[in-house]
Parts: C-alpha cells; sequence; structure tokens
C-alpha cells in the first residue's frame, strides 16, 4: 500500500505544478513550538521528514 | 418488587426508605444492588418503562444553541438500564494524570485521587464483565513518548437492566418503580435536607417518597436540569449557590484530525491501533488528554445536507476514476477506500460557559426543557491540534506512515469540525468547595445533609477515556459510603 518513492515522487510532481506551498500560518500561537523541528517538514498538509525529500 | 406507576397502584410504601435513588441506568442501578446487598432499603426510581417508549424519550428532548451536537433524545435512553442499553462496552479508568492538579484547565481538579477510586476497580470490572486486565497491547517497531498504546478494554456490553433484572425483581430490600419520574425535590424549612422526592406518572399522579438519603442519578444534563428546576425553595435552584450547576458541561470531541498513507508492513502487524497521550506529554504541552486511533477506512464518507449527491460525484470521481483534481479535496473532505484515517476521542477541559440552561418550554410534566452550549475553547483547540502534529510526527519518525493533516489543524483561522461521542460530564462537578463545584468529595451535594449525585455529571474533568467505567466506580464508592 504504501511506497514511499512513489509518494513523494507524486507529492513533488504535485509541487512543480502548483508550486511549493510550505508552512504557512496566519496564527500559530495554539500550535506546539515543536512544529518547526528541524527534523521535520509539513507541505501542503503532509507532515515529513526532511529526510524524505532527500530520498527523492 | 418491581411496581409499575403507569397502572395507578393503589397502596404501595412510599415512606421508610434508607435510600430513595432517581434514575435506573449505569450509575442508578450499581447503587441499589450494592445498597441492597448491604441490607439498606432502597426505592429505585425510573421515569422510563421496562423497554423503550416514545413518552418517557420525549422527556430528554431539548435545544442546542452552542457547537452543532446531536439530538438530546438521542444519545441517551430513557428506560430501565438507561444509556447502557445502546453503549459500544469501551472502558477504561481514568488515570492518575486526571486527578493531578493541571492549573492550565483554570478550574481545580478532583478533590480526590485516582487512588481513591482504584480500590473499586476489580468489583466495576465483575458489574461491567471485563474480562481481561487494563494491559497495553504491544505494537511492534513503535517508540514514543508522546503516545502510548492505549490500555481500553471492553465490557459485554453489558445492559444493566438485563443484567440487574432478576435482582432487582427478587431482592427483599429493593423497590423498583418504573414510569416513576422524579418532578422535585422538598427541603426542610433551613433547605439544608431533603424531605421528599416527588414522583409523578405520565398522568401526573404525585407519590410522595421519603428518606434518610436521595440520590439523582438521571445523567449529567437531566441531573442539571432536575436540580435547575428545583428553584421553588432555592432560588436558582438546588445546589447552585455558586452558580455551577449545569456548567462545565464536557464532551469528548471526535474530530477528523487528516488521513495517512500507512506502511504496509506497520499495518499488517499491528492493524487498528489505538494510542493514547502520555502524562508526561500533557503535562508539558499543558493540553488536555486523548485517544486517537488509526485504521484503514473501507465506508468512504460523504457528509449529508443538500450537496451530497454533488459530492458524491466528486468522491466517486477521484476515488474510483483518478479523474479531476487534488484541487477538489479542498472543497470535499472526506476519506477514500484505503485511506487512513484517525479517529480521536479527546478531552474537553472545563469550561465555565460549556453549560446547560432552562428554556422556556416545558415538558409534560411541567419541567422546563435544556438548552445545551456546547463551547470549544482555545485550550481545547490547542489539545486537538497539539495530539495531531506530534501524532504526525512521530508516525513519520517511527516510519508507520505519513500523515496528512486536516486543514484546521495547520491554519488557526479555521474553525474545528467536531462531532462527538454522547459523553455527557461535569454539570455538577466535583470540588474541595462549593466555590468550584456541586458536589464534595463524597458525592454530596453542597449544603445539604443528604442529597447526592451518580453519574458522570460529577466528573471534575474527563479525561480522554470513555466515561462508564468511572461512573461505575464512583457508584461503587457512594454506596460503600452510604452502607
Amino acid at each position: 500500500m504504501f511506497s514511499r518513492r512513489l509518494f513523494l515522487r507524486g507529492l513533488v510532481s504535485c509541487f512543480t505544478s502548483v508550486g511549493f506551498v510550505g508552512l504557512t500560518l496566519a496564527d500559530n500561537s495554539s500550535l506546539p513550538a515543536q512544529t518547526q523541528a528541524p527534523e521535520f517538514i509539513i507541505i501542503n498538509g503532509w507532515v515529513l521528514l526532511k529526510s524524505d525529500l532527500e530520498r527523492v | 418488587m418491581i411496581i409499575n406507576l403507569a397502572e395507578n397502584p393503589k397502596s404501595i410504601t412510599t415512606s421508610g426508605y434508607d435510600v430513595c435513588i432517581a434514575g435506573a441506568g449505569a450509575a442508578g442501578i450499581t447503587l441499589a444492588i450494592y445498597l441492597g446487598r448491604a441490607g439498606k432499603k432502597v426505592a429505585l426510581l425510573e421515569g422510563g418503562d421496562e423497554e423503550y417508549t416514545d413518552q418517557s424519550m420525549d422527556m430528554y428532548k431539548g435545544k442546542s444553541t452552542g457547537i452543532e451536537y446531536w439530538g438530546l433524545d438521542t444519545c441517551r435512553l430513557r428506560y430501565l438500564g438507561g444509556t447502557t442499553n445502546h453503549w459500544s462496552g469501551r472502558c477504561k479508568p481514568l488515570d492518575d494524570v486526571d486527578f493531578s492538579a493541571r492549573d492550565f484547565f483554570g478550574l481545580p481538579g478532583w478533590p480526590i485521587s485516582r487512588g481513591e477510586l482504584a480500590v473499586f476497580e476489580a468489583e466495576a470490572k465483575t458489574v461491567l464483565d471485563i474480562q481481561k486486565d487494563f494491559s497495553a497491547p504491544d505494537i511492534p517497531n513503535w517508540h514514543s513518548d508522546k503516545f502510548i498504546p492505549d490500555r481500553m478494554a471492553k465490557s459485554a456490553p453489558t445492559r444493566f437492566g438485563t443484567k440487574f433484572y432478576d435482582e432487582l425483581a427478587k431482592s427483599e430490600h429493593i423497590t423498583l418503580f418504573i414510569n416513576a419520574n422524579l418532578t422535585d425535590i422538598r427541603l426542610d424549612k433551613d433547605l439544608s435536607s431533603v424531605t421528599e422526592f416527588v414522583i409523578k406518572n405520565y398522568e401526573r399522579k404525585d407519590y410522595r417518597f421519603t428518606g434518610k438519603n436521595f440520590i439523582i442519578a438521571l445523567g449529567a444534563v437531566e441531573n442539571a436540569r432536575l436540580l435547575l428546576n428545583c428553584d421553588s425553595q432555592a432560588k436558582n435552584g438546588i445546589g447552585n449557590h455558586s452558580d455551577f450547576v449545569g456548567r462545565c458541561f464536557m464532551e469528548h470531541f471526535n474530530v477528523d484530525l487528516g488521513a495517512f498513507a500507512g506502511n504496509k508492513k506497520y499495518l499488517e502487524a499491528a492493524g487498528t491501533t489505538s494510542f493514547y497521550t502520555s502524562s508526561a506529554f500533557s503535562l508539558e504541552h499543558k493540553i488536555g488528554n486523548g485517544n486517537v486511533s488509526m485504521s484503514v477506512s473501507s465506508d468512504p464518507e460523504v457528509s449529508g445536507g443538500r450537496s451530497r449527491a454533488v459530492k458524491k460525484f466528486i468522491r466517486d470521481s477521484i476515488c474510483e476514476w483518478q479523474a479531476l483534481s487534488e484541487l477538489s479535496r479542498k472543497f470535499v473532505y472526506f476519506h477514500c477506500p484505503g485511506d487512513g484515517v484517525i479517529g480521536t476521542l479527546i478531552e474537553q477541559s472545563p469550561n465555565k460557559e460549556s453549560r446547560i440552561t432552562l428554556d422556556k418550554e416545558t415538558d409534560s410534566l411541567g419541567l422546563r426543557r435544556v438548552n445545551l452550549a456546547l463551547r470549544m475553547n482555545e485550550l481545547d483547540k490547542k489539545t486537538i491540534r497539539t495530539i495531531a502534529i506530534e501524532l504526525a510526527k512521530d508516525f513519520a519518525s517511527n516510519d508507520f506512515g505519513r500523515v496528512h493533516l486536516a486543514p484546521y489543524i495547520l491554519d488557526t483561522t479555521l474553525e474545528i469540525p467536531n462531532r462527538q461521542h454522547c459523553h455527557h460530564m461535569g454539570t455538577t462537578r466535583m470540588a474541595a468547595s462549593a466555590e468550584y463545584g456541586v458536589v464534595d468529595k463524597d458525592c454530596k451535594v453542597f449544603g445539604t445533609a443528604n442529597l447526592y449525585v451518580g453519574g458522570s455529571s460529577v466528573f471534575a474533568t474527563s479525561g480522554g477515556t470513555n466515561p462508564t467505567f468511572t461512573i461505575v466506580e464512583l457508584a461503587l464508592r457512594l454506596a460503600q459510603h452510604l452502607a
């Protein structure tokens, strides 16, 4: 069910068509500080490891 | 003995009881059974019949003016056995952290420790026919100090009206009255002791029950409604010195946090998994607790309403035909078959603005109906969003999958849509003093000598846990106190 490589390629192709949308919050006061932890990245709602992107 | 007040019996005993209990659900029946076994003379007064009737259920109807909520006459069942006639049986005790001082809630928590309930854990398991221990399952390859495998256990589920019917009918100490609606609580001159429960059948014929002690165990909505309606002697209702009756109505939020693409290896090894927030995690973040379960959807969900057909078409286009674009998902949120779905049961903090008040409309017995205003405050939103984000991070770091969070998790300008679990709690909360609650640590209404409350309305906080097990523990504790 889960193929990380296929999944991430699909994700990247999605970004190239709609543009890279990172984590943009109008107000992050109710979010935990760890949201910004360096090993994670949130792209279009997907919570990923930064290393996921390096493996694509 | 069972007496049906709908038959207008000519001669019944309404005096000389040690304890009069209104409400024959999980709390009321547990209390009656254990007090009867201790030799106490008990009158158990149930507003409904032995089976479901529309006439009885009509008493539950009310308005909802806060967060969109279930119909008040659909969550609970008003006949012998109460809501245990349709509950699912999920059980777990509250945790130590639920009884700790969590100042960030803004109100004091429980005035008792977990240990004071834990001594009744084994007996509560017997009452609820729970065979297994509350031990957490092993989830292979899961490493987290934030989300731990939940230690849920399953009741049969026990139907109290069925399980205890024979004992209620045959006990020489217990008399069960059905179609017996509590409509008023009469107090003595200085308003410190209950003298009578005023009971009516549906023809409004009065029966006045007297005894040493009185317990209301009608459910968290009805306990508050009854106390607020009893305002002919006590201004603003019985036990309402500090304006807490009806306040701090709590539910468990059921929020769709998003979906996940799961690691096949994980899914095969663990199947549907259930996690619970660790104490260290919730205390560190100053949030409530919650249960999250991860499963794979087999039944795509499309919300109702007039646009249902359009939504179904779009869903089918995406899920089945791979047509249209991902953009469509921004407008129609749903799960396709095979999606990983995250289910939640999240603690609501005690919030004075989440409350029950009385409406002008009355029921057929003359009691004013309820107006429920369920509210979600900023702490609740923080709890939901923190659990979602941190769970998603743990899912990624454990390589169990990748979570796609719902838009309202990350965009704090959006309202968080939610459903609830029909868990009614907190409207007559337990506190160390009358300043912050309605009942004391013995479940006795502050300012009275002999009026007690059974059920989840006394919950000071609710945990992220189904309430029935705690309801039974509290009932056993109160029975021991009065025996």
